[in-house]
């Protein structure tokens, strides 16, 4: 249809398998990012540790700025945000991005719930834009809150976001008065972190599928890590249990809870004393550095990582059958 | 408050109305709701708009005289040839017919579940779809029942103000009053499972004021959820559940059957003519008990060589190195 939404010059590799710090390097600098699932389930969240790590700038992430993408900006990474959920469920708003937003450091573009998966829904399908009535009567069509402008002069691929925020125009198909037409949610990349891969990249989840069916569509590149890597093989004897399809995936990269502190369905729950440390660490500039150094920065490696939160820890989250959580009694 | 929404094929059937928007799951000759169709035409349903495809659930219909108008974008029987009734009807000036793109069907379908009007393409940009001369939508407006299911106009050129596309169309959406899927297995509260493609049934579903399910198998609810990542569509789209075995011969079902090809091959034979069809029918259709009827016809050693091999989900032509 356009080469807009077409993928990223395929990287040369008969194995998808990478590290995480080799996938990471992948992202560059003013990428438009979608970060997989929501709020603190299925994040990916050792991808925006190593993101962080690796000390990028200036990307702008769509969907929700929750747990995954709050580090992100803390850290500096993160300029923009387009998207509709600025929260961390249970534990408030998104300590950083909140702080940040205030100081004027960081741009939030806010648009509907319905819109990102509507416009992560065209951009899949290589529709430029589609029409709906969600919005109207909002703060989300008020020009005074419209920051379209800021992220194209963000955007490292100016192509990637829509010359302007929406238009309206009268339904000419089924008399539903004003429609907003809603552009199409492209992205540069795309990371998501799931239950199960296989070595050329097809995905299986467990639970909702939130958008990542979506965005993997939606993104130029694509980066799943996962609890486990097993052989296509495998995965492809049961293909109405995957989700994400091989060619669809650029990296695989193998995290064994590369989802902590948000849960994992059938893996483990959410470490409840973990984020709130996390929460109320990030509400000052020196609280989230003294955080980020303890827990990324002076961590050398996502092995590190997990022996330092101990093997008792982590075991006190696993998940039990058949929730699929850890269950309080 | 009564959960189970298991209905005899003859009472789901009932529920369809004369002019209904309707379209009927699977495709080509796959997963198709040949015994609803069959049933259809047995309860003599009038001025139908299909949507979608004009295969084999279809064209029984548009033989059986239920459909005045169709809009879809593929009127054949895969190896099997044109579809013999449509094509004839066509051919008569007797049915209206509004082309659309094979990508218009699956964004229309997309826009129609997800409650948008239209959605934007380029699909059929310099293609005979937007030749005001084929344009038949009206036309099919005149039959539906609800004027309300099809759209005011067929599509409306505009530039793209956001990506920098050029002219692009705007598609409405489709909309139905009737959605007919056959799956592998359902349970009783209508959760709906199915195997091998999708097609675009789990987007028919979402699109229709009423949904009927026919399935091989019914299983109870507390089976199915508890692998609900393998269910493809949710009870509360579902309206009616019917248990039909077989209710897709003769296409084919995977992993339960494949496809009965000298069946089709009359069926394409005979269809030719309308005196072809009407003997076919009073065959197989017109019969005392419906679709038990139609499988104690064929027989259980007919029905027995086709059923589906593991792990194929279809009958190999060689059958474990047994020709």
């Amino acid at each position: 249809m356009n080469n807009l939404f077409d993928k990223r010059p395929r990287l040369a590799r008969s194995n998808k398998v990478v590290s995480l710090s080799e996938a990471i390097d992948e992202i560059r600098n003013g990428d438009v990012l979608m970060m997989g699932s929501f709020v603190d389930t299925r994040r990916p969240m050792a991808a925006a540790y190593e993101i962080v790590r690796q000390q990028k700038h200036n990307l702008i992430l769509l969907a929700q700025c929750s747990l995954a993408e709050d580090i992100m900006v803390g850290a500096g990474c993160a300029i923009a945000w387009r998207g509709c959920y600025t929260g961390i469920a249970t534990f408030g708003l998104s300590p950083a991005t909140l702080r940040k937003t205030e100081a004027g450091k960081f741009f939030p573009d806010e648009i509907g719930h319905l819109d990102i998966i509507y416009g992560a829904l065209a951009a899949m399908v290589g529709s430029p834009f589609v029409a709906t009535r969600a919005t109207l009567g909002s703060d989300v069509l008020n020009d005074q809150l419209d920051r379209n402008r800021i992220l194209i002069d963000k955007a490292g691929n100016k192509a990637m976001i829509p010359k302007k925020k929406f238009e309206l125009i009268e339904d000419p198909f089924y008399n539903q008065g004003l429609v907003k037409l809603l552009p199409a949610m492209p992205a540069d990349a795309a990371i998501i972190h799931t239950q199960m891969a296989g070595e050329k990249g097809t995905a299986r989840i467990s639970g909702s599928l939130a958008f990542d069916h979506y965005f993997v569509h939606a993104a130029r590149t694509v980066i799943v890590t996962t609890e486990q890597i097993v052989p296509e093989e495998y995965l492809r004897r049961d293909p109405n249990r995957n989700q994400i399809p091989c060619t669809a995936v650029d990296m695989v990269v193998e995290i064994p809870w590369g989802g902590h502190p948000s849960q994992v369905m059938g893996y483990y729950d959410t470490d409840i004393p973990f984020i709130r440390d996390y929460v109320l660490s990030a509400r000052t500039d020196e609280g989230f550095e003294r955080w980020v150094g303890e827990w990324i920065l002076d961590v050398k490696s996502r092995d590190q990582y997990l022996d330092k939160l101990g093997a008792s820890r982590l075991e006190g989250l696993r998940a039990a059958d058949p929730q699929g959580y850890r269950s309080r009694s | 408050m009564k959960t189970s929404k298991v209905v005899s094929l003859k009472e789901a059937i009932q529920e369809v109305r004369d002019g209904d928007v309707i379209l009927t799951g699977g495709i080509v000759e796959n997963r198709r709701p040949v015994a609803a169709s069959m049933e259809m035409v047995r309860q003599k349903k009038k001025n139908l708009v299909l949507i979608g495809t004009c295969s084999l659930s279809d064209d029984i219909l548009v033989g059986g005289g239920c459909v005045e108008a169709y809009r879809g974008c593929y009127t054949s029987n895969g190896a099997f040839g044109i579809s013999p009734n449509m094509k004839r009807r066509t051919e008569e000036g007797t049915i209206i017919t509004d082309e659309i793109g094979h990508i218009d069907y699956c964004l229309g379908l997309m826009a129609g579940q997800a409650g948008l009007p239209f959605v934007a393409s380029k699909t059929d940009i310099g293609t005979d779809v937007l030749n005001p001369a084929y344009d038949n939508l009206s036309k099919t407006a005149e039959v539906a029942r609800d004027k309300t299911m099809l759209p005011n106009k067929k599509y409306v050129l505009m530039e793209d103000p956001f990506f920098g596309m050029g002219t692009i169309q705007l598609l409405p959406a489709i909309k139905l009053d009737v959605c007919i899927c056959h799956v592998q297995m359902a349970g009783e509260e209508g959760t709906v499972r199915i195997d091998g493609s999708l097609t675009f049934d789990h987007l028919g579903a979402l699109c229709a004021k009423k949904v009927i399910i026919t399935a091989e198998q019914i299983v109870p609810e507390s089976y199915i959820r508890q692998d609900p990542n393998r269910n493809c569509i949710p009870c509360t789209s579902v309206d009616m559940v019917v248990e039909v075995p077989w209710g897709a011969h003769p296409g084919q079902v995977y992993n339960c059957y494949d496809m009965d090809i000298p069946f089709l091959q009359e069926y394409a034979k005979m269809c030719a003519t309308q005196e072809g069809f009407d003997k076919w029918a009073a065959q197989w259709i017109f019969n005392q008990n419906g679709h038990w009827d139609y499988l104690d016809k064929l027989g259980v050693s007919r029905l027995e060589k086709l059923r589906a091999l593991p792990p194929y989900g279809y009958v190999p032509r060689n059958k474990g190195g047994v020709k």
